[in-house]
């Protein structure tokens, strides 16, 4: 212990001290600045997606992009599925409209898990042709990337990674003046996926959404929850692949027979009175009278309301996300280099405001 | 110590057969019947197999010959430069006949086919902008070119062929005005049809949502209708296009609609505790819509201009019916029943008149008279249905299922309740099972058996005597003629009731019944595979359960067996020869060893013996504690193990306590079999309370056993590996 009566006595080791923690210091701020330097991307930019299967967009959409002075868009081209045994197209997008000129595009393809399973030979010159052909097709400027979007998992890695690698050496054909080196290969990373092996791309697009199963009634906020993305903090600091963030702005309206969990209705009116009653607010209906909702409206199959059913409309919570993406920030903060918002849709702009928007897209 | 093959392979199996059956009770499929009544719509004219059958058929008659689906594909393929070398009839016959417009619609119509984008081949193919120009320029001229066909007789061919290219070309608003000039004054036909689906096409495409949902629903597509309005499914769209149109067929849609949602929310209400049920919601939100409904068509029945009032005062009458407003329903019903209407709207009046009668008239003599007719007017509409599931099918079986029988059960009717499952049946197996019923076998898991089934043996009796001696009425004739040939033989009734009266331990009773079954009868039927095969005399805890190669799992596999004797009698025979012997027992010993053999043959007889089938006629590892005979097996056992015990007769107390707690072990979970793959054997999982009454039973045994001289104890008892499991848990020093 040092007596500070004494302060020329004990001169050395007021220095040794002082010295010594310097050197913590500095430590610290080594180890701080290791995290601060995990990779990023050099081009972010406010970003969002357009997932929808007809381009066409509204003043609302548009006035969105132009207030938030969004860059790149992520444009979802199409899907690829197994149908007769096959990779195949499905769910191109039908072009009704186009984006503003100035804005770069990157098109996107969902790939189903699926595929994994399948003959993916020649699956990667497919998918790049198609891209390719459609973006000179429909003219899309700027588009020298291509994301691919797919929920992988440890036993369908390999094949996976094999995929990009081939994707990428296809890409890597399609050069031009403005990307002399060819395009560029991003992927989407699902939080469960940062404990595996990164894939073989030039950065990962980490989506903060869909945290938990929109199966279970009670379960955490599926849509975004802060305690089902706390655990993978540590993950996400030492993960060795650019990444950047993709935060939720959609909404999702559950349909339950008591806790039991019967369809999730994409495009029901829930302001219909006759059919729905609101229990708490924009947050819960009953349904109260019966009726079926035939496939086309709701994708897969029939649903059938029955008095008594509930629905449960689901949204981020705007504090929860700017307070998760803070805490996101600290452990990497290049991941904030680019933020985009899934996706660009009236309804979906609608469920947050301006200003959360603004500060999202501005993390410090 | 070896384990005990008598408990591990038995008991492994048994619980294999417990979790077949409580998970087939846990999927359960239970179908309520709760299909719509009413019905405004014909059958849909888009489905792609209509269309085929049309066009082969006008293609048919234009050829002379039958023309194939195929042949209509094949069209594709044709160009005219090959035209005079083709084999494809339709193609001949244009140049047979030498029909120059029947040609040159032929060519402009492979030329169309020959349009069709790559992608139908390549679905990785993707056009450019050039190549969708080129396509559209070629669709613009070939429909310019069809154009200058004049021709009368082909008009609705090349029209449709003009819209078709005008749609692939997105020429929305050229392909409308050529459709309402052209087209629309056009008298009926497929190719007028086909032309309506790309004229709805366009104007949804042009943002008209409305006046296409009216032509999908003119056309029977009412998915496509639906689409179009569905954010109108409510009373105030109904009204606004009542008012603007009150004959549209959107407006039929919507009310059809409503109707239908209408009996969904009360089936829901009012049939089940699976929803809310509570009042709120009626007088809140749907007693106000449908009073609203009401009123509307009342004004719709009044108004000069409504060609289909029978239609709206259907509507009114079911809805107010489903709400409880009785006189005014019945009111609504008789004056639609003779009110100006189409012919499908006049069939769903007669429908719901049914359905309201069923649940309104209380006088059984002027109900039968009424339904008679209407029953057979009823099945043979849903008869005409095919293969086709109809509206007609569907209210059959809404009617005869949820009306009828559920009507008859509440009468405390059986043998009724039965018939009318089992005209709903017939209908369905003529319409979609025909192949799969065979003539000789009972179908025991048929709905009129399973309702007869679930009859205590005096309600059978009943039945018995309703059917075969006393006079029936004209509506009971009827719907017994419609019983499967089995089913009208007095030896399915009298194993029915002797089975029954088995199972409530009546067995003298039900001796006569079995000795009137022919074993001809009996031999046809499945059950006769185990009662050919297996012997309900051997003690089932002493010996492996009777297996058969052949039934996997418990079930399946069984084939009719010829029988010399008739094995349920034979068991009755064999009890009442036994109670006999235990009354006139001379000795403790003796009557102990009866009890014994009565338990033994008693459990085989259970739902847990080998022998179930002696008493049911199908196997449930469940046994509900009310169970007769399995109470009777344990009095049995407690009594004579009393009896064994007072003589000191130590062999059969040992037999007794072993069966006690075998019996007693059947129901508990205190153990299980773990299958390890590697030594591809049964492990033990124990986990058993001593303080139970199974742990009671347990304790018996093993105190009475182990007391005795190792040499004397018996090896079915040692050498269980559940005893010896216990031993080690619970035995302390034995």
């Amino acid at each position: 212990m040092f007596i500070f009566a004494d302060v020329k006595k004990y001169k050395k080791h007021i220095r040794f001290t002082l010295a010594l923690s310097l050197i913590c210091i500095i430590l610290i701020g080594l180890t701080t600045c290791d995290k601060g330097q995990a990779p990023g991307i050099a081009d972010g930019a406010p970003s969002v997606y357009y997932w929808r299967t007809t381009l066409r967009l509204d003043s609302t959409e548009r006035a969105f992009l132009a207030q938030h002075h969004i860059e790149k868009v992520y444009l979802h081209l199409f899907d690829v599925v197994v149908a007769d045994g096959k990779c195949q197209p499905a769910a191109t997008l039908a072009f009704n409209d186009t984006l503003p000129a100035d804005i770069r595009i990157v098109p996107t393809v969902f790939l189903t898990e699926e595929c994994l399973h399948a003959d993916t030979t020649d699956l990667a010159s497919h998918i790049v042709a198609r891209v390719a052909k459609m973006c000179q097709a429909k003219r899309l400027r700027h588009a020298h990337e291509l994301q691919i979007d797919c929920d992988w998992t440890p036993t369908s890695r390999e094949a996976y990674f094999g995929l990009l690698a081939r994707i990428r050496t296809q890409l890597a054909a399609l050069s031009d003046s403005e990307a002399p080196e060819g395009w560029r290969l991003s992927t989407t990373i699902r939080l469960h996926q940062l404990s595996q092996p990164a894939p073989p791309v030039a950065y990962g697009v980490l989506m903060l959404y869909n945290t938990d199963s929109p199966y279970k009634r009670d379960s955490r906020n599926p849509i975004f929850a802060p305690e089902d993305i706390q655990p993978y903090l540590r993950s996400l600091q030492h993960y060795s692949l650019p990444l950047v963030a993709a935060y939720p702005n959609f909404r999702w309206q559950r349909l339950f027979h008591g806790d039991e969990f019967k369809a999730l209705l994409y495009s029901e009116n829930l302001s219909d009175s006759t059919v729905y009653e609101p229990v708490e607010g924009d947050s819960l209906y009953r349904v109260v009278q019966g009726r079926t909702l035939h496939v086309e409206l709701q994708g897969s199959h029939d649903v059938r309301l029955l008095p008594g059913d509930e629905v449960v409309v689901t949204r981020p919570n705007a504090g929860e996300l700017i307070s998760t993406a803070r805490l996101l920030h600290k452990a990497r903060p290049s991941l904030h280099n680019q933020v985009i918002f899934y996706h660009l849709d009236h309804a979906s702009i609608n469920q947050l405001n301006q200003k959360d928007y603004e500060t999202m897209y501005h993390l410090q | 110590m070896r384990p005990c093959t008598i408990c591990s392979k038995v008991l492994a199996l048994l619980l294999l057969l417990s979790g077949v059956s409580l998970n087939a009770w846990s999927c359960t499929y239970y179908d309520s019947n709760n299909y719509y009544l009413f019905y405004v719509f014909e059958g849909s004219r888009t489905n792609r197999d209509y269309i085929q059958s049309e066009l082969a058929q006008w293609w048919s008659s234009y050829v002379g010959t039958t023309v194939s689906v195929d042949d209509l594909e094949a069209l594709s393929h044709e160009s005219k430069a090959d035209f005079a070398q083709s084999t494809n009839p339709i193609v001949r016959a244009a140049y047979q006949k030498k029909d120059k417009s029947m040609q040159a619609y032929l060519d402009l119509l492979c030329q169309y086919l020959s349009l069709a984008p790559q992608s139908d081949n390549d679905p990785w193919y993707y056009p450019d902008d050039e190549e969708v120009e080129t396509t559209r320029r070629n669709l613009i001229k070939l429909e310019s070119q069809a154009a200058k066909i004049k021709s009368t007789k082909y008009a609705p061919q090349l029209a449709l062929l003009r819209l078709r290219a005008l749609f692939q070309a997105k020429e929305w608003a050229r392909l409308v005005q050529l459709y309402e000039s052209t087209v629309a004054p056009m008298p009926k036909s497929i190719f007028r049809d086909m032309s309506s689906g790309f004229y709805a096409g366009a104007l949804r495409a042009l943002g008209k949502d409305e006046d296409a949902a009216e032509i999908y629903a003119e056309l029977g597509d009412l998915h496509s209708a639906t689409w179009c309005v569905h954010d109108g499914r409510n009373i105030g769209t109904l009204r606004r296009l009542y008012q603007t149109n009150p004959n549209s067929q959107v407006v039929r849609l919507l009310l059809q609609d409503f109707v239908n949602n209408t009996q969904e929310t009360t089936d829901e209400l009012f049939h089940t505790d699976y929803t809310l049920g509570h009042d709120g919601y009626l007088s809140k939100v749907t007693m106000g819509e449908v009073n609203e409904f009401i009123a509307l068509a009342e004004q719709a029945a009044a108004n000069p201009q409504v060609q289909d009032t029978k239609m709206w005062l259907t509507a009114a009458a079911w809805t107010a019916f489903l709400y409880k407003q009785t006189a005014n329903a019945q009111a609504l019903i008789q004056r639609a029943l003779t009110a100006r209407g189409e012919e499908i709207s006049q069939r769903t009046a007669r429908t719901i008149n049914i359905a309201m009668r069923i649940e309104t008239e209380r006088d059984t003599k002027t109900l039968e008279a009424f339904l008679l007719p209407e029953l057979k007017w009823l099945t043979s509409q849903a008869a005409q249905a095919g293969q086709d599931y109809s509206p007609a099918y569907y209210a059959t079986q809404r009617i005869l299922i949820r009306h009828l029988s559920e009507r008859m059960t509440k009468e405390n009717r059986p043998l009724d309740a039965a018939l009318y499952l089992s005209l709903a049946s017939r209908i369905r197996e003529n319409n979609y099972e025909a192949e799969e019923v065979s003539p000789r076998y009972v179908d025991y898991s048929s709905d009129y058996v399973d309702e007869l089934i679930q009859l205590d043996a005096d309600a059978l009796k009943e039945v018995y005597a309703q059917l075969f001696e006393q006079p029936h009425t004209n509506l009971r004739s009827y719907l017994i003629e419609q019983l499967a040939p089995e089913l009208k033989k007095k030896d399915f009734y009298n194993d029915l009731i002797g089975t029954a009266l088995m199972r409530e331990a009546r067995f003298e009773e039900a001796l006569p019944y079995l000795e009137r079954v022919s074993l001809d009868f009996l031999s046809q039927q499945l059950l006769s595979y185990y009662m050919a095969r297996r012997d309900y005399s051997l003690e089932r805890w002493m010996g492996p359960r009777q297996t058969l190669p052949e039934v996997k799992d418990g079930y399946g596999g069984e084939v009719p067996t010829k029988l010399t004797s008739n094995q349920r009698a034979n068991f009755c025979r064999h009890i009442i020869e036994l109670k006999g012997a235990l009354k006139d027992a001379a000795t403790t010993e003796q009557a102990a060893d009866v009890h014994y053999m009565l338990a033994t043959l008693l459990y085989q007889a259970t739902q847990l013996g080998d022998c179930w089938y002696l008493t049911a006629y199908g196997r449930s590892t469940y046994v509900e504690e009310v169970d007769t005979l399995y109470k009777l097996v344990n009095t049995h056992l407690a009594e004579g193990l009393k009896l064994a015990q007072k003589a000191k007769y130590d062999e059969l107390t040992d037999e007794f306590l072993f069966a006690k707690a075998y019996c007693e072990a059947q129901g508990q979970a205190f153990y299980t079999y773990e299958y390890d793959i590697d030594s591809e054997r049964y492990t033990l999982e124990f986990d058993m309370d001593k303080i139970s009454l199974y742990g009671k039973d347990f304790t018996a045994l093993t105190d009475h056993v182990w007391q005795m001289p190792v040499e004397k104890r018996p090896d079915y008892v040692t050498n269980c590996d559940v005893v010896t499991t216990f031993i080690a848990r619970f035995g302390g020093n034995k």
